[in-house]
């Protein structure tokens, strides 16, 4: 990461944090975040839907864990010491997504982001929300509330 | 002990290059400073090599504090720079959700002022390194410091971000019923280039009381120190970007009283 | 690169912007309030405890506060008001069992017994598929339910199935849930548990015993899919 990034233009910043999932960086609003925790333990839910990993106790809150891997079609991996959870809010419901590792907040002015409307497969263009370049490095940002339909919203929320 | 904040509004304007050379001139000329990261970004912190993920014991820390009604030493969260007489108070990544905590705002802008009011035995000079964004964070590094240092590159669109922040400056200013002085440095300068110089001229139009007259120039070694992780004072005391920082330093220890404040007329 | 010929769009801001200023003022004159103590206010603030029987690395890291929020708002995800089954009380032991390799909890309320299992059910013909057939209680005819196949069938492997060694009999003493093994009893509070009701094909999911982060079982639940 560079001391300081060159920017353009004179447009309010955004924040994102950046996460990665097999090499690629994602990157998620700020304001949508609400925590990255360690993954310590992750307790399965017998009967719970196939893409949820399980549940975390957040200070006395039992959270949802999301098998994001899975959610973006791509293998599972063991949880290692650089995986963590992030705590995410989105309009329905406060729930966790399990990332290989997170990066860095990163902040990008509106006119660096690219709606792209071709990038990804048919599913996963459903969460892409747009694209970016930071350090020569893709971002692809991602609309947390469209990562499950709404009848999974509905289903997850009943657990 | 003084406390100075280097802000702007806009990003990629030199903050953590100017955080960085001053603070180790400083050092280098004897006085102990802190150099404090309270930018989610954590360039400032990752520059000592420090992992923002990683750290247990940030600035964050302050601000979870006060919310959990916890007293946090602000001694505890220093950390060496391995340059002697500079210490940093690295950032987190979790600063970034400060601002999205609604509600319960009272008072929140005067965290950092309360933590660095604590240390004032310490250290003669603390650096508040500020986010780009105007929240709870950049609020906390105006009113905690004496003197403001604005960075601004010398290129045209730099100027609008400008406006931007001495706006923001002259609001705070206004609640807070203290004159803050500040300083608009000309950073990144590059007299080959129209653009530089241009923008140089407009800026001293625009601003003449507060441009410093002298530019900061676009230095290599800047890049090299940052990858060494080593302050530009130490790493090239010689070079041009070094040396125009020097004279900026000593210009600002020397007038520090003189400066014309930010709410008189601005 | 051109300058713009109109060098008053370069001046300082002085009263362009009007309404958006207002808003600003106030949000810095409550951040920028003087106060000697941060208001009081009670946050109940409950620490991750480590979880029983599943390996721990380490604590869960907390790298975020939220506690003013948790206080209004004290369950991220509201209670359901309706659905607390009928033998809840404000404080009830809960005995906690595996199956599959899973925790989870049954009241002891509605534990009729415990008896060690070495595998000796007899099948009968006719059974359900989640039967393992029947033993014998003091005469008493108990049949035995396959656990892991009734409440989890979507984490069952062909091999590795791990041998249920105990059973909890329950209902009128005719029926049995066959589990791995039996952890420890507690006591926990009403509020300790995140209610649940009305998920789909689960009447036995009562909800989450949150310290524990297992399934509390509803008993009624899941006799009444046995005898669907």
């Amino acid at each position: 990461m560079s001391v300081d990034d060159d920017e353009s233009g004179g447009s309010p910043l955004i924040q994102f944090v950046t996460f990665i999932l097999m090499d690629e960086v994602y990157g998620i609003n700020v304001m949508q975040v609400q925590e990255v925790l360690r993954v310590t333990e992750i307790a399965p839910v017998p009967g719970a839907p196939s893409y949820v990993l399980g549940i975390v106790n957040l200070r006395g809150n039992v959270v949802t864990v999301i098998d994001t891997r899975k959610r973006f079609g791509l293998p599972s991996v063991e949880v290692n010491d650089a995986s963590r959870v992030i705590v995410i809010e989105s309009e329905k419901q406060v729930v966790g997504i399990l990332v290989d590792a997170v990066a860095e907040v990163v902040e990008l002015s509106e006119d660096q982001i690219d709606v792209a409307p071709n990038v990804g497969t048919e599913e996963s263009s459903r969460y892409i929300q747009g694209v970016a370049t930071q350090d020569k490095r893709l971002l692809i940002l991602v609309d947390l509330n469209k990562l499950l339909t709404d009848e999974e919203w509905q289903e997850i929320s009943m657990y | 002990m003084k406390i100075w904040t280097v802000a702007n509004q806009k990003g990629g304007v030199g903050k953590t290059t100017t955080t960085v050379s001053l603070g180790g001139l400083l050092a280098q000329w004897g006085l102990r400073t802190l150099l404090v990261d309270i930018d989610p970004h954590a360039s400032l912190t990752s520059y000592f090599r420090y992992d923002p993920d990683g750290l247990e014991e940030s600035v964050y820390s302050l601000f979870k504090g006060v919310a959990q009604k916890q007293t946090v030493d602000p001694l505890g969260l220093i950390h060496p720079t391995g340059t002697e007489g500079l210490d940093l108070m690295p950032a987190e990544m979790a600063l970034a959700t400060l601002d999205r905590q609604a509600g319960k705002l009272d008072g929140m802008g005067l965290v950092i002022k309360q933590a660095m009011s604590q240390l004032s035995d310490r250290y003669d000079h603390v650096l508040l390194d500020c986010p780009p964004i105007l929240g709870v964070l950049m609020i906390n590094a105006l009113a905690a410091c004496d003197h403001l240092i604005i960075p601004v590159q010398t290129e045209f669109l730099a100027l609008k971000g400008l406006e931007r922040m001495l706006h923001t400056l002259d609001m705070v200013t206004k609640s807070r019923q203290i004159p803050l002085p500040y300083h608009i440095v000309p950073t990144m300068f590059d007299r080959r280039t129209r653009a530089s110089i241009d923008s140089i001229r407009v800026m001293r139009e625009s601003y003449p009381e507060h441009v410093w007259h002298s530019l900061i120039p676009v230095d290599t070694l800047f890049r090299e120190a940052s990858k060494a992780g080593i302050p530009p004072a130490l790493f090239a005391p010689q070079s041009h970007g070094t040396l125009a920082y020097g004279k900026l330093l000593e210009e600002l220890l020397n007038d520090h009283e003189t400066l014309p404040k930010a709410g008189a007329g601005a | 690169m051109s300058m713009p010929s109109d060098k008053s769009r370069l001046k300082p801001v002085a009263n362009k912007i009007e309404e958006p200023d207002n808003a600003l003022k106030s949000y810095l004159d409550t951040l920028l309030l003087e106060i000697d103590t941060i208001p009081d206010k009670s946050v109940k603030v409950k620490e991750p405890p480590p979880v029983a029987d599943i390996i721990v690395e380490e604590q869960t890291e907390v790298t975020q506060l939220s506690e003013p929020e948790l206080a209004e708002s004290v369950q991220i995800q509201p209670q359901q008001a309706s659905g607390l089954p009928d033998w809840v009380e404000n404080e009830f032991q809960v005995l906690l069992f595996k199956v599959n390799g899973i925790t989870m909890g049954i009241p002891l309320n509605a534990l009729k017994g415990i008896l060690n299992y070495s595998g000796e059910a007899s099948q009968l013909p006719g059974q359900p598929v989640w039967s393992l057939g029947v033993v014998l209680n003091r005469e008493e005819k108990v049949v035995v339910i396959d656990s892991a196949r009734l409440l989890m069938p979507e984490r069952l492997t062909v091999d590795d199935r791990v041998k249920p060694q105990q059973l909890l009999i329950i209902g009128e003493g005719d029926r049995a849930l066959a589990v791995d093994s039996i952890c420890n009893t507690l006591s926990i509070e009403k509020d300790e548990v995140r209610w649940r009701s009305g998920v789909p094909n689960k009447p036995w999911y009562a909800g989450i015993i949150i310290q524990e982060l297992s399934v509390l079982l509803d008993v009624d639940g899941v006799l009444g899919l046995l005898a669907a």
